[in-house]
């Protein structure tokens, strides 16, 4: 198979409809910055959301009766479930200091007890803070008899679940229209450089071409588009993202290691979309030739 | 024998074009397929290049019969025949020189032949000196002649010409009959589909008429079994 041929024939798109080579690119570009757009606010959402669910802490504290010994195992059975990323225990007398060093107000001034009760702080990992999950760890500690009050801000976490799980849907339908109207609007414009083409497919297919040889300049053009629109897309995200860092005083949660995925993605998106637009696109053409099935 | 029809049958939307039609072809045999415009002279010649496949009968050309073709082997069958349209169908974009190389690149032809091809087929209808002429550059006769040397670049075994005339003033026709008939001298085997039968008078050979769904035919210098029209 004559590469050099076929590289010039792929290349030729260019030379030969320039009008139509360039909506395509600028078609798909749009169409993958859309979808580059959507992915990057996704993935700065999901971290904000990680970030508070991070922050949900569960207070509980301890009747007075609980012994030394008592306090070591639950302490021991706390840390040891899988869900729960960090617990602290709490003395009555660091209760105290701390109470003192927040307030000012030293209680002993009057009453002749401490009364502030020893607790747990207990950080739930991100992936698990559900309601479900906080819900079945409080009835677990209620019934070891040891815990007097469990605390942690439900309301808010409550918020925070429902308006995520929303975003997220929201997030989810409007990629799904976007990945379709993509493949759509990447179909239609690589058919419409087709149809600009029919006579090169034609006279390929007169002269005795393989399928194969006359899809091969289709297929390398469909990459090229892809990987320029692709390009395109990744390098206007960047600027945006540049943008957004400077004039935005919230801070930007995404990390360059996820930004870059996400840029590289685009890119390798890019080249796939053009490929299979280009492949699908070509097949059905020359389907549509009169040798029936 | 190069070509034949055996019993074929063809019809487009149930409209019935062949209704088991046999002729048979010899190897260097110029023969004319004639008949007015619609009664389905150029599904004859889709028929044998395989852009149409019969619905009954058989077609047979060389090596191929339409009863055992599978579309993977089409290309191949198409590198046996030229095809010459009445519309030219040249690559407006390219020189005489890329329409020509790019037939032969397209069927993988050795690199090292293909000057040298283009060079003898562009020799042969006498545009040597048109070769980095673009198509609309060149009168419809040129355009014609350049289609032939497409036609003829690869060897083909069979030439199909649909119309070649037909967009064309008198004498130049008489010029691209002429370098047919040459074709054909050197034993290629031309097949001309036309409803022009002031050439068939001009450049007498075999003739084959369609008419009622079938295809009659006559051997050379006999009296016609039909009357063209005038």
């Amino acid at each position: 198979m004559r590469l050099g041929f076929l590289i010039r024939e792929s290349l030729s798109g260019y030379k030969r409809y320039k009008m139509s080579f360039f909506l395509t690119v600028f078609s798909i570009f749009i169409a993958l910055s859309l979808l580059g757009f959507f992915a990057y606010i996704f993935v700065n959402a999901q971290l904000l959301v990680h970030n508070i669910k991070n922050r949900v802490e569960i207070e509980v504290f301890l009747y007075d009766s609980v012994s030394e010994h008592q306090v070591d195992s639950l302490l021991k059975t706390i840390s040891s479930i899988d869900r729960i990323s960090k617990v602290k225990y709490i003395s009555k007398e660091e209760a105290k200091q701390r109470f003192i060093k927040e307030t000012g107000i030293d209680f002993y001034e009057v009453l002749t007890y401490n009364p502030l009760p020893a607790s747990f702080t207990i950080e739930i990992s991100p992936t698990h803070s559900n309601i479900e999950f906080i819900d079945s760890l409080k009835a677990y500690l209620k019934k070891t008899n040891l815990v007097s009050d469990i605390i942690y801000n439900q309301e808010f976490l409550d918020e925070v679940e429902s308006r995520t799980a929303t975003f997220q849907k929201i997030l989810i339908i409007i990629f799904s229209v976007v990945i379709i109207s993509t493949i759509l609007l990447i179909s239609s414009t690589i058919r419409l450089a087709l149809n600009n083409k029919l006579d090169v497919i034609n006279t390929m297919r007169l002269v005795g071409a393989t399928h194969l040889f006359i899809e091969l300049p289709f297929l390398i053009e469909g990459i090229i588009v892809g990987f320029l629109a692709g390009l395109l897309s990744s390098l206007s995200l960047y600027g945006l993202h540049l943008l957004l860092k400077k004039i935005i005083i919230v801070e930007l949660l995404i990390t360059n290691k996820v930004f870059a995925y996400i840029l590289v993605s685009i890119v390798l998106l890019g080249i796939l979309l053009g490929l299979l637009g280009s492949y699908f696109t070509i097949k059905k053409f020359l389907k549509q030739s009169a040798f029936p099935k | 024998m190069i070509l034949s029809f055996e019993n074929v049958s063809f019809s487009y939307n149930k409209h019935s074009i062949l209704k088991n039609a046999s002729f048979t072809m010899d190897s260097n045999e110029f023969l004319y397929l004639i008949g007015p415009s619609g009664s389905g002279k150029t599904t004859v010649i889709k028929l044998i290049y395989m852009d149409l496949m019969p619905q009954s009968g058989v077609v047979a050309i060389g090596e191929f019969n339409s009863q055992f073709m599978k579309e993977r082997y089409i290309p191949m069958l198409r590198r046996k025949l030229g095809i010459i349209f009445q519309d030219f169908r040249l690559l407006t974009d390219r020189t005489v020189e890329e329409n020509l190389s790019f037939v032969l690149h397209s069927i993988n032809s050795p690199k090292k032949e293909i000057k040298k091809k283009i060079f003898n087929a562009l020799s042969l209808v006498g545009l040597t000196h048109k070769r980095n002429a673009y198509p609309n550059e060149l009168s419809g006769g040129e355009q014609q002649r350049i289609v032939i040397a497409r036609a003829i670049i690869n060897d083909p075994i069979l030439i199909l010409a649909d119309e070649p005339t037909g967009n064309l003033d008198p004498d130049t026709s008489n010029q691209i009959m002429e370098i047919l008939k040459d074709i054909n001298a050197r034993g290629t085997a031309v097949l001309v589909a036309t409803h022009n039968y002031e050439l068939v008078k001009k450049f007498p050979s075999n003739v084959l008429q369609i008419k009622n769904e079938q295809i009659t035919g006559v051997k050379i210098n006999s009296d016609l079994p039909f009357q063209l029209p005038q």
